[in-house]
């Protein structure tokens, strides 16, 4: 039996225990603005989105994407062959960026196979093969070609069994589906797997890639914009929609301690209102990052910069507004950077907290993107221009339909 | 990396307070009780129960699609059960594909001219729909999540949600559920037919716990999975993913007639080469439970 190593604060009240904090000891992205940490980095610099006119498959949409290039011709490596899909290829083209698959197996080498879990977050799994085979159905019976491998390519635990199997590991898996929270959830889970003590690294992660579903269904929700998004302006016209991979690496105790970065805090929350449309005053938001400070055990002002949720459609930046401002106030620099990756669903977590440790890395404060004029109506800190400054710790938003919300608070730890 | 014992890791023990199913011919926990007893036969075709979603306002029962009805049934069973309020425990719901019947309507839109899906069938696709639909008429605001890996979900939901009791020190509403796939997904994705259970767990013993339930991964060579030896239950645990709890649920139906810390061990499939094992010790608030749900 392995001995839970950290201790476990006891709740007082309703305010969330304090947590000890996770390291984070490898990480990585890949999306529109291509693979691999750097080129994110790069393009937040450059203030270079990756939207683009609408150019998947056949979808006749007046709508900006952010597609990930050439994932066409990356297919899964042979021997998971059913595994092959546009999301599997997305996770792995991911899981090869940055020396991610050696520090993982490092983490297996140092562990054991059983001792390393994989929890990856999505919002619709590989639903695009499933989608493209409905268009192949026999005229006589209906029937779908066979093999479909649901299992492997749709079925909602298909990415991170992939992974799993890529690695060759046999620890805990698991599947988080909760619309747009789903890969910040990866992080809640991993601290409680890490701390019951049922295994000792986690690869946390979320994988969401382009399909006609959620195009065409945000699409009839009116949500969409036919411009490249525009976070917190006050003629925001809707989301763009985003495909993306994330992984991190979470550990109890860093690798390298000089230069430690870890997950400090987590809130989860639901708004209990409306299924897709958040609660007008973000009293849901509002709990979820509340939370997430008491674990921390940190106070607003200890926050240096917040990545929003920022969708750009009208009702998530009003309400998330009206939530931020209620708790930092009007001076904590806010942004959302989904200008340049679009909305990348069930992969919005995960990516966004990278991109918040790529600015602790990098000490850079991304300025919203595409957002001309900030709604008059804000009382947050929304920035326009990219600042340099020295950022320690950052909160990061993920709300969902559902009204299924998860903050994180991320930075360096205190070694 | 070898390890000395035969366990991997135990979680702290866990308190069971309230206990739904649903399924074929069983509409709640006395039914699924009776059958698993072997006192009550139990067909595998044998009729659904009607859906008991009274917890639902109005507009919400008729925007819910019959995964949600399933959940909301046996979410409302295992809280009403535990007589605890419904807007205090977090929630873990688990089900391998969700809204099956949502899924096939909109790839089947999908693939035709126009491509025009509802907003609502939209909204109701996401795996959260359940959670969304549950916390919303429970005007619950605590952590709620879905989860899913296929055959093994029910033993992922089980550990997700003990592992939630445990370190975060609160109540959480387990809820895992099924339904089969229409034509023509369901040659893909066969499951045989409508199955679900819930649980509230706790961190600490209260007056309604029925049972003490302690987690462990274990290797799978020292302790085979069970099985059932009725052949229509045991068609019902290897068909549906949400019924591969039914050796627990069974050692809880047994443990109803049992001494006070009589413990069973329950095997169920999990990761290869990995089982999960639950230590199952009756309570005695069993009997004050059993009147409750009844």
């Amino acid at each position: 039996m392995s001995e839970s190593l950290l201790p476990i604060t006891p709740p007082s009240g309703t305010k969330s225990p304090a947590m000890s904090p996770l390291a984070i000891s490898h990480f990585t992205l890949s999306n529109a603005l291509g693979f691999g940490k750097a080129a994110t980095l790069n393009a937040l610099m450059e203030r270079r989105s990756g939207l683009m006119p609408c150019d998947f498959l056949d979808v006749a949409l007046d709508t900006y994407i952010g597609r990930v290039a050439d994932l066409e011709n990356l297919p899964v490596v042979d021997r998971l062959s059913p595994f092959d899909c546009r999301n599997n290829r997305l996770a792995q083209a991911a899981l090869r960026q940055d020396g991610f698959e050696q520090a993982v197996q490092a983490a297996k080498a140092r562990y054991g196979a059983d001792r390393v879990a994989v929890i990856v977050g999505t919002s619709t799994s590989g639903i695009l093969h499933t989608e493209l085979a409905f268009r192949e159905r026999d005229p006589a019976t209906g029937a779908l070609p066979s093999p479909l491998h649901y299992r492997e390519t749709h079925e909602l635990s298909s990415a991170p069994e992939f992974v799993r199997q890529y690695f060759e590991l046999t620890g805990p898996v698991l599947s988080i589906s909760t619309a747009c929270s789903s890969s910040a959830k990866v992080f809640a889970s991993g601290w409680r797997m890490l701390q019951s003590g049922l295994c000792d690294a986690v690869i946390a992660g979320g994988v969401d890639s382009l399909c006609l579903t959620t195009l065409y269904g945000f699409s009839s929700l009116e949500l969409v914009a036919n411009e490249p998004c525009r976070p917190a302006d006050t003629h925001r016209g809707g989301i763009s929609i985003g495909e993306a991979a994330g992984f991190a690496l979470l550990e109890r105790r860093p690798q390298a301690p000089e230069a430690a970065l870890g997950l400090l805090g987590y809130g989860e929350s639901v708004d209990a209102h409306h299924m897709s449309t958040p609660h007008p005053d973000g009293l849901g938001a509002e709990l979820a990052m509340q939370r997430a400070l008491d674990r921390a055990g940190l106070a607003a002002c200890d926050i240096d910069y917040i990545n929003l949720h920022g969708t750009a459609s009208r009702t998530n930046d009003s309400a998330e507004d009206k939530a931020v401002s209620r708790l930092f106030g009007t001076d904590v620099p806010c942004s959302s950077t989904k200008g340049w990756t679009g909305h990348t669903l069930g992969a919005a977590g995960i990516t966004e907290a990278i991109i918040g440790l790529l600015c602790v890395e990098n000490g850079l404060i991304p300025g919203s993107l595409h957002t001309r004029q900030v709604d008059p109506e804000f009382s947050s800190h929304i920035v326009l221009d990219n600042e340099t400054r020295p950022v320690r710790r950052l909160l990061s938003n993920s709300f969902g339909f559902g009204g299924n919300n998860a903050s994180l608070i991320m930075g360096r730890l205190d070694t | 990396m070898n390890h000395p014992t035969d366990v991997i890791t135990s979680l702290k023990p866990v308190y069971l307070d309230g206990i739904g199913v649903f399924g074929p011919g069983i509409a709640d926990w006395s039914q699924a009780r009776a059958v698993l007893n072997g006192s009550a036969a139990f067909e595998l075709d044998a009729d659904l129960p009607p859906f008991n979603v009274a917890d639902l306002p109005g507009t919400e029962r008729r925007r819910a699609g019959k995964s949600v009805k399933l959940a909301i049934d046996l979410a409302a069973q295992a809280v009403h059960a535990a007589r605890i309020d419904p807007a205090q425990p977090a929630a873990v719901f688990a089900s391998t594909s969700g809204d099956t019947n949502v899924l096939t309507d909109i790839c089947a839109a999908l693939a035709t001219d126009d491509r025009l899906i509802s907003p609502m069938r939209f909204h109701n696709s996401v795996h959260n729909a359940a959670s969304g639909y549950w916390t919303i008429a429970q005007s619950n605001r605590q952590p709620t999540t879905a989860v899913a890996l296929h055959n093994l979900t029910a033993s992922a939901g089980l550990l997700e949600a003990a592992m939630q009791v445990v370190t975060e020190q609160m109540p959480v509403l387990l809820v895992i559920y099924d339904i089969p796939f229409p034509p023509p997904l369901d040659a893909a994705e066969p499951i045989t037919t409508v199955f679900g259970m819930s649980f509230l767990l706790r961190p600490e013993r209260t007056e309604h716990s029925v049972a003490q339930l302690a987690l462990s991964l274990t290797a799978a060579n020292a302790s085979p999975v069970d099985t059932l030896t009725n052949p229509a239950l045991e068609a019902l645990r290897t068909g549906v993913a949400a019924a591969r709890t039914l050796p627990l649920l069974a050692a809880l139906a047994r443990d109803r007639n049992g001494a006070e810390n009589a413990t069973h061990t329950v095997t169920l499939d999990y990761v290869a080469p990995r089982v999960l094992t639950l230590d199952v010790t009756a309570l005695t608030g069993a009997a004050d439970n059993m009147r409750n749900a009844s």
